[in-house]
């Protein structure tokens, strides 16, 4: 499905390989804003042009095709992830307050199992590097390990009409810290 | 005027392109393929057997269909109980109205010809985007379904329409 405002420009392109789609909405009668997949660009867009405006309209459908969908029964993934801490600060119960200087980059892995109702998440990352202690060099060497996860245990979403979905979300975590 | 989906109706643009182009469809569609670099599209899972050979003299061409189908995604229907089930995809040979086989990057590049004139004259583009004639009040287009409904806008005037039109592949 291409839907196009040519007077902006603007163009998004979806592909899917399955009739869910299109046919659940009678497209053919020539009315795509039936479509729940048309329904979330209607606000406001602005156009794109050259580079930018391909790059745009994939991520605009990987974001669309990435929604939670109805009809998905059940998914597990494995996504890798860096991350940055910008000037963050520690209060552990180490002699002194060291501080986490600049930028750090984290990275790890996230686990998400996904099904109609209830969905989990856990996330697990290792941070070498991450106190110092500017240039006394009290810390010579350090990481940080953590590890968190949270369920998420939602109304299912075909009964639910008016396409609000309650839920309830908990979780916990632990760190593991070495300071040498 | 009502709209109606009819795809067999392009068929008619087959002979039409190729009139206009000298060639046949297909290699007139192998030839904009090429010419917009949409190196991953194929045209119709079935393009490898008649590509002729003075359009690949090197054979690049035909093994790079052969990689694009390698990777092409499996095909689900999904019945009334929402259970997914692996099928076939129906088109096999490239027509009018369906058969090509392409990527979001690939159909991005096609928009960009279009919309940059490149394949169409800004006039053949206008009367695309126009209503035929006894339907100016209508929502639809030259072909297309459009919608067009009153927006408030930034142009001096205070207020401007916003029209969206969709063509379904």
């Amino acid at each position: 499905m291409i839907l196009t405002a040519p007077f902006r420009g603007l163009t998004l392109i979806l592909l899917a390989n399955s009739s869910g789609l299109a046919r659940p909405f009678s497209l053919e009668a020539g009315d795509v804003t039936v479509s729940t997949v048309r329904a979330p660009v209607s606000g406001n867009l602005r156009a794109l042009n050259g580079r930018w405006r391909i790059t745009g309209a994939v991520v605009l459908a990987a974001v669309l095709l990435s929604a939670p969908s109805q009809r998905v029964a059940g998914e597990r993934q494995i996504r890798p992830f860096v991350g940055t801490t910008f000037g963050g600060m520690h209060d552990l119960s180490t002699p002194r307050t060291l501080r986490c200087e600049g930028s750090r980059a984290r990275r790890g892995e996230r686990g998400v199992a996904a099904g109609n109702r209830r969905r989990s998440t856990s996330i697990g990352a290792r941070d070498t590097g991450s106190f110092q202690a500017g240039d006394r060099r009290l810390v010579l060497d350090s990481r940080v390990t953590t590890l968190m996860g949270n369920v998420v245990v939602a109304a299912p979403a075909r009964e639910n009409p008016v396409r609000v979905r309650p839920y309830l979300s908990g979780g916990a975590g632990l760190m593991w810290t070495h300071i040498g | 005027l009502r709209f109606s989906y009819r795809p067999d109706r392009l068929a008619p643009l087959a002979p039409a392109i190729a009139a206009c182009t000298g060639d046949t469809f297909s290699g007139a569609m192998i030839s904009m393929l090429e010419r917009f670099n949409m190196t991953d599209s194929v045209p119709g899972s079935d393009g490898t057997s008649w590509l002729p050979a003075s359009a690949d003299p090197g054979g690049g061409v035909a093994q790079r269909y052969s990689s694009v189908l390698g990777r092409l995604a499996t095909p689900y229907t999904v019945d009334g109980k929402s259970k997914p089930t692996p099928s076939r995809y129906s088109a096999t040979t490239l027509t009018p109205s369906s058969g090509l086989i392409s990527t979001v990057r690939d159909l991005a590049k096609f928009d960009l010809a279009i919309g940059e004139g490149v394949q169409l004259r800004a006039e053949t583009l206008a009367l695309a985007w126009s209503a035929p004639n006894g339907a100016a009040a209508s929502v639809y287009r030259m072909g297309w379904a459009g919608s067009c409904r009153a927006t408030t806008g930034n142009r001096s005037s205070g207020s401007s329409a916003s029209r969206t039109t969709d063509l379904r592949l």
